[in-house]
C-alpha cells in the first residue's frame, strides 16, 4: 500500500460533528486531512485546528461544497483521495480496506462500499422514530465511500461547481463514461449521521442543482454517445 | 376531464432547454422527455387537462387531436405508471395562460417518449439524508427536533 492518502472535509457550519469526523478520519491512517471551512458562521475552523493528528485547515468564503472539495484536492499532497462528510464517520478498517483493494489492481482508479445510516447519540426518541434510519447498508458511489486515485482527477478534472447539488451525479457520470474503472466491496466503510430535520425534500434548495446535472450527463452523452 | 399533479414530495423537474427533467428521489430514476413529451411535462405541472394538453401540442406541432391521443395517453399512463404524477378527478384545470414560447412554425410530430434511467440510482438514494441549505450550512448542523 505504497499511496498516501489525502482525506478531504469540506465544511460549512459543521462544528457539531467535526471534530469526531477527524478523528475517525486520523484513526483510519491517512497521511492528512484537509478541512475547508467555507465560510462557517460557527467555530468549525477553530475545531478543525485544534484536532489532534496531521490536519490543514483551509478557510474560504462561502464559495459551496463543491468549490470547498475542489480547493482540498488543489492542496492534497498524495496519491489517494478520500473525501468525507464533516459530519459523518469512517468506522474501523474502512480505509484499510479500501487502500488494500486499490494496491491489489493498479488497473483500478477507485474503490467503494457500502454505507450504513445511523442516528445521531443525542437524538431522543421522538427525534429516532420521525427520522427515517434505513436498516441495513447500501453500495453507494457517494462521496465518503470512494478512495480516488488522484489519476481520475488529472483525467477528469475537477467538480462542477454550477451544479450544486448534483456534482456528484456529474463526476460519476463523467467518471463511467470516460471509462474509468472502479470496484466494490462488500464491507461498510462510510456510517452516515442522520442527526436532525436534514432529510431533503424536493422543494428545498438542495435537490435545485439535480436537473441540471442531469441534462448535462444526458446532453454530453448524446454528443459523445450518440446512441445514448 | 380530471387535471393531473406532480407528485411533489418526491419529484424535482424542471423543463431546460426545451427537455423535461425529473428525478424521482424516491426510488432515484430519472427520466427525460423531449418535444412533445416535455410539453406534455410541462403542461402536468402548470396543472392542465389533456384538452388543454392537446390545445397546445396542436398548436406547436403537425398533428391533429385524434393523432396524438395515443401517444399523450401512453405518456401519461407512464408518468402515473411511474408514479411521478397522480390524476386528480374531477379537479378543476388550471385556468392560467400557457406562457411557453411555441415555435416560430410547427413541427414535424413525434410521438412522446418518456425515457427513464437508472445509472445513478445508488447516488439519489443516498443524497437525500444530507440536505443543504444556505442558512443552515452543509452537511445540515444539528437542529432542534
Amino acid at each position: 500500500m505504497e499511496a498516501g492518502v489525502s482525506c478531504i472535509i469540506p465544511c460549512r457550519n459543521g462544528q457539531p460533528y467535526l471534530l469526531e469526523a477527524i478523528a475517525s478520519a486520523v484513526a483510519e491512517g491517512v497521511d492528512e486531512v484537509i478541512v475547508v471551512d467555507d465560510g462557517s458562521t460557527d467555530a468549525s475552523a477553530a475545531s478543525a485546528q485544534s484536532a489532534c493528528g496531521p490536519v490543514r485547515v483551509l478557510c474560504q468564503a462561502g464559495q459551496g461544497a463543491s468549490a470547498a472539495r475542489n480547493a482540498g484536492l488543489a492542496v492534497a499532497r498524495h496519491g489517494l483521495i478520500a473525501f468525507l462528510d464533516a459530519d459523518d464517520l469512517w468506522p474501523a478498517g474502512s480505509m484499510t480496506l479500501r487502500r488494500q483493494a486499490l494496491a491489489a489492481e493498479p488497473a483500478l482508479d477507485a474503490v467503494y462500499g457500502h454505507v450504513q445510516q445511523f442516528h445521531s447519540p443525542e437524538l431522543d426518541a421522538q427525534a429516532r422514530s420521525r427520522l427515517i434510519c434505513s436498516p441495513g447498508s447500501l453500495a453507494a458511489r457517494t462521496f465518503g465511500s470512494i478512495v480516488f486515485r488522484r489519476r481520475v482527477f488529472d483525467r477528469l478534472g475537477t467538480f462542477d461547481v454550477d451544479l450544486g447539488q448534483g456534482e456528484m451525479f456529474d463526476f460519476m457520470a463523467r467518471f463511467s463514461d470516460a471509462p474509468l474503472t472502479i470496484s466494490c466491496l462488500p464491507d461498510i466503510v462510510l456510517l452516515r449521521r442522520i442527526h436532525g430535520a436534514n432529510m431533503m425534500h424536493p422543494s428545498g434548495g438542495g435537490v435545485k442543482g439535480y436537473p441540471r446535472a442531469l441534462k448535462a450527463i444526458l446532453d454530453r452523452r448524446r454528443r459523445t454517445q450518440p446512441r445514448a | 376531464m380530471s387535471a393531473f399533479k406532480v407528485r411533489n414530495a418526491r419529484i424535482v423537474s424542471e423543463i431546460i432547454d426545451g427537455e423535461a427533467i425529473i428525478m424521482d428521489l424516491k426510488s432515484g430514476i430519472y427520466f427525460s422527455a423531449q418535444g412533445v413529451g416535455a410539453i406534455i411535462w410541462d403542461g402536468i405541472m402548470r396543472g392542465f387537462d389533456k384538452n388543454q394538453i392537446t390545445h397546445r401540442i396542436c398548436q406547436a406541432y403537425l398533428v391533429e387531436p385524434g393523432d396524438l391521443a395515443p401517444g399523450l395517453e401512453d405518456f401519461i399512463a407512464a408518468a402515473v405508471a411511474n408514479i411521478l404524477v397522480e390524476e386528480l378527478p374531477g379537479i378543476a384545470a388550471a385556468t392560467e395562460d400557457w406562457s411557453i414560447a411555441l415555435p416560430g412554425a410547427r413541427l414535424p410530430y413525434v410521438p412522446p417518449v418518456l425515457q427513464s434511467y437508472g445509472d445513478m440510482q445508488d447516488l439519489a438514494l443516498l443524497d437525500p439524508i444530507h440536505d443543504v441549505r444556505e442558512e443552515e450550512g452543509w452537511p445540515s448542523r444539528k437542529v432542534d427536533v
